[in-house]
């Protein structure tokens, strides 16, 4: 079995390491809340089932078992959870639409969230530099050479840490599926 | 959104590493940027852990009792609380107070408690033990009409835990709270 750091540290907050808790909250705070402000829409609601989610977390560390799986897909649910448990409080049962949603299906739907979730658990992994390029690549739909010029860097260290985040984002997304 | 994969990646990767790469690149177009985190979340709510205070606080209160004759005289299942609490509401229930006594722990590790509380809509409610501030194990289940009393208990070693808080059953919102003990 490969070794699950996240899952180490699930076990550290079962015994109330306070330390651990902390990474594992910096580690994950931006998937919980980024699918808490998807499924909420409403970011104070968000940050709200954000605080629900990782008290769950801490409370229920214990029933955290890594034998029988690794700890990211343990922590999806409980964050889930919460966010459902938000959003049931808050929308009354009439209030539920009766016309079918045109959206992408609950399938394509609950495949994107747990990409989602990976992705932006991942994102916390790269070095900044990585990290910082990416996202005026991707979301800043700026080009190459204007990352290098807003950045004051040669375009070929921006053309290098592209390269080097999208591979090391792929060895994370590779590491989950074999855990 | 629309990023062109071979401008990003030029055409001097080939192979499994450009079908690598594309996967990735692939995740990062359906993933979407993450968030701004809000000022609060930034960090986690404070932890902390006082796990001898509880029990230091029974004891010092128990040997106080002793002290002054009562208790022994009475024994440890005689009618005077061990020590009692105020919990105050939060802000989700600002009407709301109680008073909870805490009662001699028995042989088996039970520690009975009487709770009087008023301010609470009617409704279910959890007395729970808190640890960092957080709901964390149950002392039980009641009900609130008006001013209410409730017999509850711990069956639990109150130094592993820093106070106790009353919810609704399942939420982690707490609507009243004895602060950290």
């Amino acid at each position: 079995m490969r070794r699950d750091p996240d899952g180490e540290l699930m076990v550290k907050v079962a015994r109330g390491d306070r330390i651990a808790f902390e990474t594992l909250y910096r580690r994950y705070v931006r998937s919980v809340y980024s699918l808490a402000l998807r499924r909420l829409g409403d970011p104070q609601s968000a940050e709200d089932a954000t605080q629900e989610a990782f008290a769950a977390v801490w409370r229920s560390a214990r029933t955290f078992r890594p034998e029988r799986g690794a700890a990211a897909p343990w922590l999806y649910s409980i964050a889930r959870n919460a966010v459902v448990d938000r959003f049931r409080a808050r929308t009354p049962l009439a209030a539920v639409p009766d016309s079918p949603d045109e959206g992408p299906g609950p399938e394509n739907r609950a495949e994107h969230e747990w990409l989602r979730w990976r992705v932006h658990r991942a994102l916390e992994e790269l070095p900044e530099t990585e990290r910082e390029v990416l996202a005026l690549a991707y979301w800043g739909e700026r080009s190459q050479s204007e990352i290098a010029s807003e950045l004051g860097i040669p375009l070929g260290t921006v053309k290098t840490r592209t390269r080097s985040g999208l591979s090391r984002l792929a060895a994370l997304l590779e590491e989950d599926e074999f855990r | 959104m629309s990023v062109d994969f071979d401008k990003v990646i030029g055409d001097d990767v080939g192979g499994a590493e450009r079908e690598r790469l594309r996967k990735a690149h692939d995740a990062l177009l359906v993933a979407g940027p993450p968030p701004e985190l809000p000022a609060g979340l930034a960090e986690p709510r404070t932890i902390q852990r006082q796990p001898r205070r509880l029990l230091l606080l029974a004891a010092a209160v128990a040997i106080a009792a002793a002290f002054f004759g009562g208790w022994l005289a009475g024994g440890a299942g005689g009618a005077d609380p061990d020590f009692s609490l105020a919990m105050h509401g939060t802000g989700a229930a600002r009407a709301a107070s109680a008073t909870l006594d805490v009662y001699p722990i028995d042989e088996a590790g039970n520690w009975p408690m009487h709770m009087t509380l008023s301010g609470l809509p009617e409704g279910r409610y959890e007395l729970v033990l808190t640890r960092a501030g957080r709901p964390a194990v149950s002392c039980g289940f009641f009900l609130v009409h008006g001013k209410t009393e409730a017999t509850l208990n711990a069956p639990y070693k109150l130094r592993t835990y820093d106070g106790w808080a009353v919810v609704r059953p399942g939420s982690p919102q707490i609507l009243l709270s004895s602060g950290e003990i």
